[in-house]
């Protein structure tokens, strides 16, 4: 099993690597994330952004690619972009909720002037093959940075979770934490995904999360985050790629 | 001749210049937004308030918290509503330090335009990003998140800060001041400024200014009926075919295109009066030090023994306008409730639609070398400005 999963993971075996980052279209604030990073991501190699560039933004072959924001599959200039970012990329990462689940976005429902037509804001796994997925609504610098060590120096289990996130078919929220580890029965009442629910959905009582249905904007940060449910994750998705192989 | 900037780089979000010019100066000039539109006033009806308020701090990722505390004060109008002293107080300083937290953001995007010499910008653009982490770190303790904080509520916060906050906040932030001063006057050292910036700044521009407030909002300060949102083509009809491709749409007060944000705030509440274009970016790096002395000051005011929320809230019918002074400018949400207390219709009209009829004036009389640098000296966000409304 182990065997099977070495292979499908892509690993960068450079020194220093060249990082892009392409939006989509979100509310920027992970390409902020990206940007507080800055200092650290330069030791790992050259980072290229719309913030950073001097005159002209062009997408070009890059080790790693971060796309960020979800696509609109109603904007056909949003696909070109993500597939311009996807040929041109060794690895692509879905970076933020909105890229790996589509977050808040998934609520819009279209009919707004002047673009009437943009209704449909998915996944960008949806449209391109990706090899890793971050969440986080925005997923904060340390996050970005320690995923690109592991990357560097070839920290295999570190990067399955991110691995297993990006595999997954359907999106996950509050409603999939309490399903799969509060109702049955696994949740430990550590109080992690009290503490990365970015919008303080949920909330601890009797040592049990208890979501705060309104406030859940559906970027999957809490199951991640939680020790149980990660496990269930990369278990899930070490089986698939054992059935496939 | 015509000239397209198929990518504005530097700036928050994706947009492209379009400019007519003949070799010397810029005839005409459009600004063309070009991000999908995400809806979020499509998308809040029938939601509830709770989720309104985390939908609106994520239509933007730079000024998230001012979003937040526009929806927040809008509710609260449409619910008879008010926050306690102290929540308005902790509301306010949350405000100061997202204010802060874009000036910085764009005084690091700037710096390759206003000043030459490599070692230079990456001095200070390592500096400006090194204050920004601390203004994020004092944030997340004080709202909860450096971006899209979640303390913020109907009625106020959801928690004071604890003394051990406090002392790190000041401890911070009066560190963070005294960091500011080194950045604060290599920007007003002429001599040091690019050739780019010295032309630039033989330029100068007087609109009209709006700005409802030095550090909040004030919905008694402006008229919010005298708002009007124009789609791209309907304002410019003599750029049909450009104008289709526009995502945003463009605000007018009254029957004017105003000026809003930094160097409008203090052209209304100081003595600003220095009208070059490079005067809007010297506003917004005098206001970063206005706000964290703001900010130090509502500290030292601060009673964390009192209540930050109102004690009692429900949901009913009703309309309320928030008017808040995001970092780009004056910001508008307007909300309707039904009975059961979701939201029936959400409005929003965002500084940079005030801003662009403003920028493409500006960039009508420049060299076209010098257009893109206009549009990040006047800050758009174009995940703001995506948006339409009629009011």
């Amino acid at each position: 099993m182990r065997h099977a999963f070495y292979k499908s993971l892509k690993v960068i075996d450079v020194k220093r690597i060249k990082i892009i980052n392409v939006d989509l279209g979100g509310c920027e604030g992970c390409c902020v994330s990206l940007f507080r990073a800055l200092p650290q991501i330069s030791q790992f190699g050259d980072f290229i952004s719309r913030y950073i560039v001097e005159e002209d933004f062009e997408i070009s072959d890059a080790d790693v690619i971060f796309v960020t924001g979800s696509v609109c599959m109603n904007d056909p200039h949003a696909i070109e972009l993500l597939k311009e970012a996807r040929n041109k990329a060794k690895i692509l990462v879905a970076l933020g909720s909105c890229a790996v689940f589509g977050g808040i976005t998934r609520f819009s429902r279209g009919g707004q002037m002047p673009k009437p037509e943009h209704r449909v804001f998915s996944p960008i796994s949806r449209v391109v093959t990706i090899e890793y997925a971050i969440p986080g609504c925005p997923p904060p610098p340390v996050t970005v940075v320690s995923f690109l060590r592991f990357l560097i120096t070839g920290k295999e289990q570190q990067l399955l979770l991110f691995k297993a996130v990006a595999s997954l078919e359907k999106p996950l929220s509050g409603f999939d934490l309490l399903d799969d580890v509060v109702f049955s029965g696994l949740c430990i009442g550590c109080g992690a995904c009290t503490l990365s629910c970015p919008t303080q959905a949920l909330i601890l009582i009797e040592r049990r999360p208890e979501l705060i249905v309104e406030k859940c904007i559906r970027c999957g940060t809490c199951y991640v985050r939680c020790p149980r449910a990660s496990q269930l994750l990369v278990r899930r998705y070490l089986e698939k790629i054992k059935s496939k192989s | 001749m015509e000239s397209k900037i198929n990518s504005l780089v530097r700036i928050a979000g994706e947009a492209k210049f379009v400019i007519f010019h003949d070799g010397e100066k810029v005839l005409k000039a459009h600004f063309i937004a070009t991000a999908p539109v995400r809806g979020f006033e499509k998308l809040a009806i029938g939601k509830h308030p709770f989720l309104l308020i985390e939908a609106a701090m994520r239509i933007c990722g730079v000024c998230h918290a001012a979003h937040g505390i526009c929806c927040c004060e809008a509710l609260e109008h449409a619910l008879g509503l008010a926050p306690p002293f102290t929540g308005r107080l902790l509301r306010e300083a949350i405000g100061l330090l997202n204010r802060v937290q874009s000036h910085l953001f764009v005084i690091a995007l700037i710096l390759k335009d206003v000043f030459e010499g490599k070692e230079l910008q990456k001095e200070l653009l390592i500096k400006t990003i090194q204050n920004l982490e601390k203004v994020n770190r004092v944030l997340t303790r004080l709202g909860g998140a450096p971006t899209h904080p979640p303390y913020l509520t109907i009625g106020g916060v959801l928690r004071p800060p604890t003394p051990q906050v406090i002392k790190f906040m000041k401890d911070n932030l009066t560190a963070v001041l005294s960091d500011f001063q080194k950045i604060k006057e290599l920007h007003f050292d002429e001599d040091k400024w690019s050739e780019k910036v010295k032309r630039l700044a033989e330029v100068k521009l007087t609109p009209k200014f709006l700005a409802s407030h030095p550090f909040y909002g004030d919905r008694y300060n402006v008229n919010p009926t005298q708002v009007k949102v124009l789609v791209y083509d309907e304002y410019r009809p003599d750029a049909k075919e450009i104008g289709k491709e526009s995502s945003a749409c463009i605000a007018k007060y009254g029957n004017d295109f105003v000026e809003v944000g930094p160097r409008a705030r203090l052209v209304v509440y100081r003595d600003f009066n220095d009208y070059r274009l490079i005067g809007v970016h010297l506003a917004r790096i005098l206001e970063v030090e206005l706000c964290l002395e703001r900010t130090l000051e509502i500290i030292d005011t601060l009673d964390i023994k009192e209540p930050v929320r109102a004690p009692e809230l429900t949901f009913h019918e009703g309309k309320g306008v928030g008017v808040y002074e995001a970092p780009r400018g004056t910001l508008f949400h307007f909300i309707e409730l039904d009975s059961m207390g979701r939201v029936k219709n959400f409005k929003v009209v965002v500084p940079t639609m005030f801003n662009i009829p403003i920028i493409e004036k500006a960039a009508e009389q420049l060299p076209p070398d010098l257009a893109p640098l206009v549009a990040r000296i006047y800050d758009p966000c174009i995940p703001c400005a995506t948006h339409f409304i009629r009011v």
